[in-house]
């Protein structure tokens, strides 16, 4: 088996939440997140150095154009790039404001009818009482509100899902090709699903969703672009169960590897889970090769 | 001398955008060559991609231009991009929102998503607007707006030159129009605005990476004039030459676009671009 090289180069990661090594959990403010997040791990294992741009809540245009800006300047320093895309209805606004549609949605059902969501629904909505807004995030509410209900409408979700689906895709490819662009090792993953299915359950509770998860896997897989991701880069690609994919955030709850209840995001060991997974895919394309 | 078989793309809003109708004059014949077409004459470049949009921000611009000279990079002789106002977004590269219009309701339609979604999208407008004509907070809502319009020129900017691309992009419409804020204000707020248009241009030179944009690939940089800068809708002889359609309609007639053509022309030229 090949050894991998000590280089002066290092592991550049991008992302959310799931990637920030600044993350602090909202809903259990005493948890010491302080541990390892997966790219310090991954680089580890790489013996590299670490530069993680990720950031908390932002979306994934704001990921990609973030690694690109960095990339286009320093990409002679680059070993390999890591990426974890998260949810396909977040934005930034003018990439200064992130804003999440679903925590808003979230906080207006629990307001109107909140035995609805703490009392009567099968699986509990995560709690996001702790989570403060910025002002311009409270101004976003009724729009985030408007994109929710377009997912929502029996009539129009296919367009709404449509469009969030291609510009999910759109900056995926932006990134393979700048990687590709100077020889740049790349490997991605969904910690967070572009559509959570589970989440949509949730928020139409109690009216059914206007699509079952195979319907939206198969719209996923008749987006622009789906057939332009590498898939050797991309881990557990094409994400969705009912096409063939891997759905890494699903893993992490089932195996215990988050960090409770009410909080998704990956504990220490999730950490460590995540970044097995990321040194596999590297290994196997661009080390073994 | 050869016609180049490579082609010039362009990439903008409605200044920019080769089916661009006047909404105000609609009898008016907008057929004209637009500014890309015209310049691609001047240069001997036989074919133009025009990806212009109107409506459009600056998000889709970029956005836009990068990934088609990712997809094209050996096609293309030469990227023009005419840059709009920084306050504009598209959220999913599809919903082209712009402010001005929402909060302005104008006897113009509105495109229908956002008659859909008017009532939603007017609280953060709102917001905005608020923010802009504030003492406390209007300085740094204007960076914000610019640091984002300057990391989308830089990011275009070193791409082409990583690529041996030729560039050249130019501000069509102003990223921040401080007499538009001030109209605003007083229609909307009820207010004057506590910084005068110097300020406005002032905090160009305040952002973050504002000193590392290539001026000879952007021309009319730093885009005031107030600072040594140029657009079309802050220059005197565009209203003195009557380059636009007509009182209603800003955009540029048929002797407008040439005007901009011209300039950028004359830019390359002195540039060696």
């Amino acid at each position: 088996m090949k050894k991998i090289k000590n280089t002066s180069k290092y592991v550049f990661a991008v992302g959310d939440s799931f990637t920030d090594r600044e993350f602090q959990s909202i809903a259990y403010p005493d948890y010491d997140c302080s541990y390892k997040k997966w790219p310090e791990i991954l680089a580890n294992k790489l013996n590299s150095d670490v530069l993680n741009l990720a950031k908390c809540g932002v979306g994934n245009n704001y990921i990609v154009n973030t690694a690109i800006d960095w990339i286009l300047d320093n990409h002679k320093d680059i070993r390999v790039v890591v990426a974890s895309f998260t949810e396909a209805w977040r934005f930034d606004l003018y990439a200064h404001w992130p804003i999440n549609p679903l925590v808003h949605r979230y906080h207006t059902l629990e307001e109107s009818t909140p035995a609805l969501n703490l009392d009567n629904s099968e699986e509990p909505i995560p709690m996001l009482f702790n989570m403060k807004f910025n002002p311009m995030e409270t101004a976003s509410r009724e729009l985030c509100d408007y994109i929710m209900k377009e997912f929502l409408d029996p009539t129009r979700f296919q367009k709404a899902t449509e469009i969030m689906f291609d510009d999910y895709l759109a900056n995926i490819v932006r990134l393979q090709k700048i990687c590709k662009q100077f020889n740049l090792p790349l490997v991605m993953s969904a910690l967070m699903n572009p559509i959570e299915y589970g989440a949509f359950k949730r928020i139409s509770a109690p009216k059914e969703t206007p699509f079952t998860y195979e319907q939206l896997a198969n719209m996923f897989m008749h987006a622009q672009n789906f057939f332009s991701i590498d898939k050797k880069s991309f881990i557990g690609w094409p994400i969705y169960e009912p096409i063939g994919g891997k759905n890494i955030n699903w893993e992490l709850n089932r195996n215990n590897l988050t960090i409770g209840e009410l909080d998704g995001h990956p504990n220490a060991q999730g950490h460590h889970y995540i970044a097995q997974k990321y040194y596999d895919y590297y290994f196997k394309n661009y080390v073994q090769k | 001398m050869l016609k180049s078989s490579k082609y010039l793309l362009a990439v903008g809003d409605s200044f920019t955008d080769s089916n661009y109708k006047s909404k105000q004059y609609p009898d008016y014949d907008c057929s004209y060559d637009k500014w890309p077409d015209v310049l691609a004459q001047k240069m001997n470049i036989s074919k133009v991609v025009n990806l212009g949009r109107s409506g459009t921000s600056n998000l889709y611009i970029f956005d836009t231009a990068i990934d088609h000279i990712l997809k094209n990079s050996d096609k293309i002789e030469m990227v023009a991009i005419g840059t709009t106002e920084a306050w504009r977004f598209s959220p999913f590269n599809r919903w082209d929102i712009n402010p001005l219009q929402i909060i302005q309701p104008s006897h113009l339609e509105l495109p229908e998503y956002m008659q859909q979604s008017y009532k939603s999208i007017f609280a953060w407008v709102k917001f905005i607007w608020s923010n802009l004509i504030s003492e406390k907070h209007g300085e740094e809502t204007i960076r914000i707006f610019l640091r984002d319009y300057v990391r989308q020129v830089l990011r275009v900017q070193r791409l082409c030159k990583k690529l041996n691309i030729r560039l050249i992009i130019t501000s069509l419409l102003g990223p921040i129009n401080w007499w538009t804020i001030n109209i605003i204000a007083k229609k909307y707020f009820d207010t004057t605005l506590p910084y005068d248009h110097k300020r406005v241009a002032a905090q160009m030179l305040l952002v973050e990476g504002a000193y590392d944009v290539d001026p000879t690939s952007f021309c009319g940089w730093p885009c005031f004039w107030e600072i040594g800068g140029w657009c079309c809708n802050t220059d005197p002889e565009w209203d003195k030459l009557k380059m636009e359609i007509g009182p209603d309609d800003g955009h540029p007639n048929a002797a407008g676009h040439i005007y901009i053509a011209n300039k950028l022309y004359q830019h390359i030229q002195k540039n060696k671009l």
